[in-house]
């Protein structure tokens, strides 16, 4: 893939990965600092994908870890801010927005790139590295504690 | 508002994203363009040092660090710029951080030193440079002598998160002192050139040069700025680190070196070797770990100056590490797994321009094409990889004629497929090397290797 070209196809999906770090993160610097790191590494690693057709999936991957990181460094640098794991009932308290960013990790990520960034359950597993059935019964726990009904398609 | 109109909302809210965003394509360009210049470029230093390119103690107690932590918003900036280098993280989560607070303004142009990392051996500086006027600037750190206001010999490199041509983004310049103590006091200098016209004009910034086909051409420089800020360091960072004296004789790859200090600060650690005048080949590169009791390891840095070279030869005598320092452990074992040698034969390769021909080339190189276009040669390596997917630079910039005169490349730009090269092989990347205004038919390049020895057992080596 050509330079201009990664360029055209990381300008379509831009929308979708700050739409997925924004929730992910929780904070728009941190969110468009996280966007802007994903490109870069997927700019100077692009000879490492060898299937364009999973560009999308790919780039997602890069922005979770990239954004795992990002949050491992938040919590080193500011334990202040740090509060203790909220109890299911917790969540009914919270608007979905912040109940989002306290879901474990392992729901969260999956919950934001199914009904946040529009992937399918395939293209989740794909971005995560994980089978479908992992998939399917995270976003069901994930959904049970935002108390969502949203459609499994 | 129930959690389905809450989810509709939130969609829609979602559905903006900021206009800033798009930008960005040409900052990871320009990031990119950067990585590989920094990455790749040998940068001549000072009288002594050939520099290879591409950081609990009682200070808990002491009252600049009291007042480190007051602002807390600049230390989160500092805490996502140094998240790849861990020596530096670790220093700050130990509160190994001096704050500075000192700012300046010349020319519409504000400079802003925030904080330093500093030790015994490195200085990291945090700075901003801001400006109602400007965007796009370059800025060169150099430090001078108080006393004497002499530039001392350090070499300096600079990172931010961002493109370093914005202003506005945070920096960090790392200062590294190869030989000499860390000063109580010293002056740091800033020349900051501006490459835009005022953004009142209308006018905007050049584009983007494209990476892989044009030269670098130097932007117009339409002003420029000069500040000196006067740093005077805690002496409880100052004082920082120990030296390790191990001098142990080893074997590797038919070369007898000596492993002779290690040199362990808080912002970095330094291996220092020594080698037998009898060895056919310079040692030029490792790839190496340390290791404590508890297993922790420790690398080689993944960004800034890797190693520094000595003065009278080609070897790089001493090599950067993340540093053990905070890791409160008493034993620490050296793990070499790859050696880069140049063999002393190999100092300089003779290229025959006319014929395009060139023998003895390092390991894993050969000569693609030659190409000339008046009195400017541009000569195409084919370069096997020695990691997947990762590109390396085979020559320095030194060039020479058939006399000994030398002479400087206008350019060495490796790791970028070049799309005037047919036959892109997978595994193998193009170096090329651009001679303006050379007007002989062979030159000698120098390669800065010229064979790679992985071992199979790595070799241990106990430090402490």
């Amino acid at each position: 893939m050509k330079a201009e070209e990664f360029v055209n196809r990381v300008g379509q999906v831009k929308p979708r990965l700050y739409r997925t770090a924004i929730l992910y993160l929780g904070d728009e610097s941190l969110a468009k600092e996280a966007v802007d790191e994903t490109e870069y590494k997927a700019f100077i690693s692009l000879k490492k994908l060898r299937q364009p057709e999973y560009f999308e999936t790919w780039l997602t991957r890069i922005l979770i870890n990239t954004c795992k990181k990002i949050l491992r460094h938040l919590k080193r640098e500011v334990p202040y801010e740090s509060a203790p794991e909220p109890s299911a009932e917790d969540f009914d308290s919270l608007p979905l927005k912040e109940a989002i960013q306290k879901l474990p990790l392992e729901l969260k990520e999956v919950v934001i790139l199914r009904y946040f960034s529009g992937f399918t359950v395939a293209e989740t597993a794909q971005s995560l590295d994980m089978p479908q059935g992992t998939v399917a019964s995270r976003q069901r726990r994930a959904l049970q504690l935002l108390k969502l009904e949203l459609s499994d398609e | 508002m129930n959690r389905q109109q809450e989810y509709n909302a939130l969609m829609l809210e979602l559905e903006s994203i900021p206009a800033d965003m798009m930008q960005m394509s040409a900052k990871t360009k320009t990031r990119a363009r950067r990585r590989n210049v920094m990455r790749y470029t040998a940068i001549p230093s000072g009288l002594f040092m050939a520099i290879l390119l591409i950081i609990t103690i009682a200070v808990n107690t002491s009252p600049t660090v009291a007042s480190a932590f007051e602002r807390i918003p600049v230390l989160r900036q500092i805490v996502t710029l140094v998240r790849f280098n861990q020596s530096l993280t670790d220093a700050i989560e130990h509160k190994f951080i001096q704050r500075i607070d000192q700012e300046q303004m010349v020319n519409d142009i504000t400079m802003r030193v925030e904080y330093v990392v500093v030790d015994q051996r490195q200085l990291n500086v945090f700075y901003t440079l801001e400006s109602s006027v400007y965007t796009h600037i370059n800025s060169f750190i150099s430090v001078l002598d108080v006393e004497s206001r002499q530039e001392k010999p350090v070499s300096v490199f600079e990172t931010t998160d961002g493109d370093l041509n914005n202003i506005g983004t945070l920096r960090m310049a790392t200062i590294n002192f190869a030989r000499e103590q860390m000063p109580a006091r010293l002056i740091l200098k800033a020349r900051v050139d501006v490459l835009d016209a005022p953004q009142i004009a209308g006018v905007l910034p050049k584009p983007m040069q494209n990476l892989a086909e044009q030269e670098y051409t130097a932007p117009e420089i339409v002003a420029t700025a000069t500040f000196e800020f006067v740093l005077e360091f805690d002496p409880a960072f100052t004082e920082q680190g120990d030296t390790f004296f191990v001098n142990q004789d080893f074997m590797i790859d038919g070369q007898r070196l000596t492993l002779t200090t290690v040199e362990i600060y808080p912002t970095h650690m330094r291996a220092n070797f020594s080698a037998d005048p009898a060895n056919t080949a310079w040692l030029t590169s490792l790839r190496f770990y340390a290791e404590n009791e508890y297993g922790d390891r420790f690398g080689a840095i993944s960004n800034g100056i890797i190693a520094f070279g000595a003065h009278d030869s080609p070897m790089m005598v001493s090599h950067i590490m993340d540093s053990p320092f905070f890791a409160e452990s008493s034993h620490l074992t050296l793990f070499i797994e790859q050696v880069v040698w140049l063999d002393k034969d190999m100092e300089r390769v003779k290229v025959d321009l006319v014929n395009g021909t060139a023998n003895n080339l390092p390991n894993g190189v050969t000569l693609s094409e030659v190409r000339q276009d008046g009195t400017s040669w541009q000569l195409y390596f084919a370069v096997v990889e020695q990691a997947e997917y990762r590109s390396h630079q085979v020559f320095g910039h030194s060039c020479f004629d058939e006399t000994g005169n030398e002479f400087w490349t206008a350019s060495v730009l490796s790791g970028i497929r070049f799309n005037n090269i047919s036959g892109f092989a997978p595994g193998v990347f193009y170096e090329r090397v651009t001679i303006r205004d050379y007007s002989h038919d062979v030159v000698y390049l120098a390669p800065l290797y010229s064979r790679v020895a992985l071992l199979t057992e790595p070799v241990a080596l106990k430090v402490r």
